[in-house]
């Protein structure tokens, strides 16, 4: 470890090898010191001791450009660099070179390095340098974590990414897909899946669905800004929209009837005997009016009600009679007092009921 | 067994000043839905854990017996070896 101000004195022989094997010292040992040269030039490199970070001099001579910072324990080498620029091409049609950043492998089972990326999240004031937090973890096997590390709970399940957010706040945007300066109205962004394995030849392999996001107007004002949301879902490797919601909340279904399954698999919701199920409470005294569809899958039986503010009428009945309104022994009973609509088992034993209601007005559905 | 609890009703019965209703919907894990309703005398410093406790015990028959049956709804019976499974 030398330093040197890389000039010969006029002296005696003597002092002149001992000076020069100062100056040899020096350039094996990259001028390393505990702090810079007492005499420094453009480029030069120097070692701090100290703080263990390689510099080079700036072409003025007058700062000290980090390069590198030496961890002496684990012999490993950080880069201070602040940008990593990959030399452009020069000539016509020149294709740019690749960047490739690489974690070392591991030998064996042992698994391969990660690839880390960190930063620092602004503190209280001070001068305290902030702590830093990994925001990125891409894992050996291609898993990608975002504020996730992977080795937790939810994150651990998540085949290929896994996003985490800590942020308390009742409603947020954990991503934001944003197509910038367009305004052509219809436009439509999608989240796709496909599946299928490509290598399988182009027959094998296709999009399965996707939901989309379409642009109702030119969202150039504020006032025609409006979208809808589309569902769309694949049938014979032919993806087809099948559910829209548009910018006033209606919804259309395409192929199938609003609230019927073709293979009568609806969750049924079970009720013990005498057990209660609050269907709806109607938000205020002039709310509208409902049409409540009730199928008990065991016995098939099934009936319609017009259901309303303090309203519970059976319109139809598929069995004899073994639906009412009111609370009544030895019946399926749908209850109106006031806002609330409540389905009653009075039928004397555990049953599993489908519920199905539709609505005109301010009723909220609590099945 | 593996079936979450929730308190969907924890009123005073309008029909009966001596006794509370307390509604448990109970949901397994494959989100299948049993409501029981149980009607707990209502005393002095008791608390609302105990009424709940209470009626968890008044309707645990009736819970076992609706889960012996979900349990096994859903599954893929294998003749070739009488095995019931989740998988298709």
């Amino acid at each position: 470890m030398a330093q040197h101000d890389y000039v010969i004195d006029n002296q005696a022989f003597p002092a002149t090898r001992a000076d020069l094997n100062s100056v040899l010292q020096a350039i094996v040992s990259n001028n390393s010191g505990s702090s810079a040269p007492s005499t420094t030039f453009a480029n030069q490199i120097w070692y701090d001791s100290s703080a263990n970070i390689l510099y080079i001099r700036n072409e003025d001579n007058d700062a000290n450009i980090p390069l590198l910072q030496l961890d002496q324990s684990g012999d490993v080498a950080a880069t201070l660099a602040t940008i990593i620029d990959v030399l452009d091409k020069s000539g016509t049609n020149q294709a740019g070179t690749d960047l490739t950043i690489r974690a070392g492998a591991g030998t064996g089972t042992g698994a391969g390095g990660k690839i880390i990326l960190q930063t620092a999240d602004g503190g209280s004031s001070g001068s305290s340098v902030n702590p830093h937090a990994t925001a990125v973890t891409i894992l050996d096997d291609s898993k990608v974590g975002i504020g996730s590390t992977f080795g937790e709970n939810i994150a651990s399940s998540a085949n290929k990414l896994a996003v985490r957010s800590d942020i308390g706040t009742t409603h947020y945007n954990i991503m934001n897909v944003w197509e910038h300066e367009n305004t052509t109205t219809g436009i439509e962004q999608r989240i796709g899946w496909a599946f299928g394995d490509d290598g399988g030849g182009e027959s094998s392999f296709g999009i399965a669905g996707y939901i989309g996001m379409e642009k109702a107007n030119s969202w150039n004002v504020d006032s025609a800004r409006s979208s809808s949301l589309t569902f769309a879902t694949a049938i014979a490797s032919s993806v087809v929209e099948r559910m829209t919601i548009d910018s006033v909340g209606s919804i259309g279904i395409v192929g199938r009837a609003f609230g019927l399954i073709s293979n009568g698999s609806q969750p049924t919701t079970t009720l013990a005997d005498d057990a209660t199920l609050n269907l709806a409470v109607s938000g205020t005294a002039t709310a509208g009016g409902g049409l409540l569809c009730i199928y008990e899958p065991s016995s098939g039986d099934n009936a319609i009600y017009h259901v309303g503010y303090n309203r519970a009428n059976l319109i139809s009945d598929s069995s004899t009679s073994n639906f009412t309104t009111g609370d009544t022994d030895g019946k399926n009973c749908v209850i109106a007092n006031n806002h609330t609509i409540t389905f009653k088992n009075r039928t004397g034993s555990s049953r599993g009921y489908v519920f199905n209601l539709f609505i005109a007005g301010g009723f909220n559905y609590n099945q | 067994m593996s079936i979450t609890f929730k308190v969907d009703k924890f009123v005073n019965d309008p029909d009966d000043n001596t006794k509370k209703i307390v509604g448990l919907r109970c949901t397994d894990s494959k989100g299948a839905v049993f409501i029981v309703d149980k009607k707990i005398t209502i005393a002095d410093g008791k608390t609302d854990e105990s009424y709940v406790q209470d009626a968890y015990n008044d309707a645990l028959s009736e819970i076992n017996e609706w889960f012996s049956g979900v349990s096994v709804e859903g599954k893929v019976f294998n003749p070739s070896d009488n095995s019931l499974s989740d998988g298709e």
